[in-house]
């Protein structure tokens, strides 16, 4: 069955997004008390759209990527599926149990241990401490991370903190994975690690949406490629990977 | 009204649970006396102003001491509801960021931690009641409900401030001098019989926090209890919870793109 006749896990409709840049506007408390009508006009000035107008539909079990270059609004569009973030206009729907989004230092608070961290992340994820527990294991295992794991995260290099908010991030069962760069820290050991774990949830039927920098990296494990600039969706590309699956 | 499932029960339980957890863990990280802390601070200002107006400006209160822990400590739970409240979302911008969750238990979990540091320094009342040779009374069986309804305004308060200095950060300094001119104006080192009439009505009578104290005073100290204050004290701490609950609802989706 091709992915194109399976049901549809995300679906995102004529989305527009704006930021109000709120520290712009207030810059000090005396502008506050003199300029007070300047500070409307500021109000309209300072505002900022992050994205315009995207549409698109990622099918269950689809890897989609997501490429733009720095402030294209890729990460707002992940923050926006995540749920984190409304949109201004548009509609956003979603089938499914949502991960984190997986950015560097996802989620983790620096000065609890790793432990403590995934009893906290795993909870915000919507598990009980009693199926995080089921799962530990597996998610130190995972991580790699060792007698680290009962050490705050403070004292962890930014590849250990990626390794465990994907460790964490896939083992809690998640329908639809949103990664974030992720792949981008970490030696080239655990990043294959973590593309045959992303090929073997991609096999369980997982939504995946996926951003990064490297192209050739997002041809490895994307079926279809969504390019965007300044907010705008550029094209949305497929990509044949059986004809180039070599390196996985 | 919402009827939750065992498993959601469970879920509510263990988040509540390891938020009130990290908030306790976070806050006496490498710190020796740790709890003690918090029981030393209310302590010190209890012994400089017993001093200050027992000795030097005569204050007539019997019982002054006890009057003043009591005091104290009501107002302590309060103002550090208030104050932990501020950072209850801010000092969490990192889990906010990336995953949704109802971040109402974050304001839930400090209210929580402040709750349990009060229970404790109301121990040390008790030790106070001895020396004093207080014997119990049945007023008594009131303070629980007195701690239900605090902290109904407690969390009311901490809503607000916390989802507020969210957009406005400058709330942290404004609830600093908010905190020390209300200390003053509420009788907490003074009686309100000291109170000039025409003031009692904006220094007692609209003051949730005067209430409060005069309300444990009287159990506690004197046996006797006032449900005209019991009742005014539950109307201001349910209007403070509901609207300190509506400002955060209206707020919180913008809390991810802010923080």
């Amino acid at each position: 069955m091709s992915v194109r006749d399976r049901e549809i896990a995300i679906e995102v409709r004529n989305l527009w997004k704006t930021y109000v840049l709120y520290h712009h506007i207030v810059t000090s408390f005396k502008e506050v008390v003199l300029h007070f009508p300047r500070l409307f006009k500021k109000l309209r000035q300072s505002r900022f759209e992050v994205l315009k107008d995207v549409s698109f539909e990622v099918r269950k079990g689809e890897v989609f990527g997501i490429m733009g270059h720095n402030g294209a609004g890729k990460s707002t569009l992940l923050a926006l599926i995540a749920g984190v973030i409304k949109p201004d206009r548009g509609t956003i729907k979603v089938k499914g149990r949502i991960s984190p989004l997986l950015e560097l230092g996802a989620g983790f608070h620096p000065e609890l241990t790793g432990r403590e961290n995934i009893i906290l992340n795993g909870l915000l994820l919507g598990l009980t401490k009693r199926e995080i527990m089921q799962r530990f294991d597996k998610i130190v295992e995972f991580s790699e991370l060792g007698h680290f794991i009962e050490e705050p995260i403070r004292i962890y290099s930014s590849g250990m903190v990626a390794r465990l908010g994907f460790s964490v991030a896939v083992h809690t069962d998640p329908d639809i994975l949103l990664v974030d760069e992720v792949l981008a820290v970490g030696d080239a050991n655990f990043q294959q690690k973590c593309l045959r774990k992303m090929e073997e949830l991609r096999n369980n039927g997982v939504t995946m949406v996926f951003v990064s920098h490297s192209r050739a990296q997002m041809e490895a494990i994307c079926d279809r490629i969504m390019t965007i600039d300044h907010g705008r969706v550029v094209s949305i590309e497929e990509i044949n990977r059986h004809a180039e699956k070599k390196t996985c | 009204m919402i009827s939750l499932t065992t498993r959601q029960w469970e879920y509510y339980r263990d988040l509540i649970f390891e938020l009130t957890n990290k908030e306790l863990k976070l806050k006496y990280k490498s710190s020796m006396l740790g709890f003690v802390w918090s029981l030393l601070l209310p302590f010190s200002h209890a012994l400089v102003y017993f001093i200050a107006f027992k000795y030097i400006l005569r204050i007539k209160v019997e019982n002054y001491a006890l009057f003043l822990i009591v005091g104290l400590f009501v107002w302590q739970w309060f103002a550090n509801s208030i104050l932990a409240g501020t950072g209850a979302v801010l000092s969490n911008g990192n889990l906010i960021k990336k995953t949704k969750f109802p971040y109402e238990f974050l304001v839930i979990a400090v209210i929580i931690s402040e709750w349990l540091h009060f229970i404790l320094a109301f121990v040390t009342i008790f030790i106070f009641l001895g020396v004093y040779g207080i014997p119990p009374n049945t007023y008594w069986v009131f303070i629980p409900f007195l701690m239900v309804v605090q902290s109904i305004m407690n969390t009311g308060s901490a809503f607000l401030v916390a989802s507020v200095t969210v957009f406005f950060r400058d709330m942290v300094w404004f609830i600093n001098i908010f905190l020390n001119m209300f200390f003053y104006l509420t009788p907490i080192i003074y009686p309100i019989e000291m109170i000039p009439d025409r003031l009692r009505i904006f220094i007692v009578d609209a003051n949730p926090m005067a209430l409060f104290v005069a309300l444990y005073r009287q159990i506690i100290i004197h046996g006797t209890f006032s449900y005209e204050y019991f009742l005014l004290a539950i109307l201001y701490s349910v209007v403070i919870f509901l609207f300190g609950w509506w400002v955060f609802a209206k707020l919180k989706w913008k809390f991810a793109e802010v923080l």
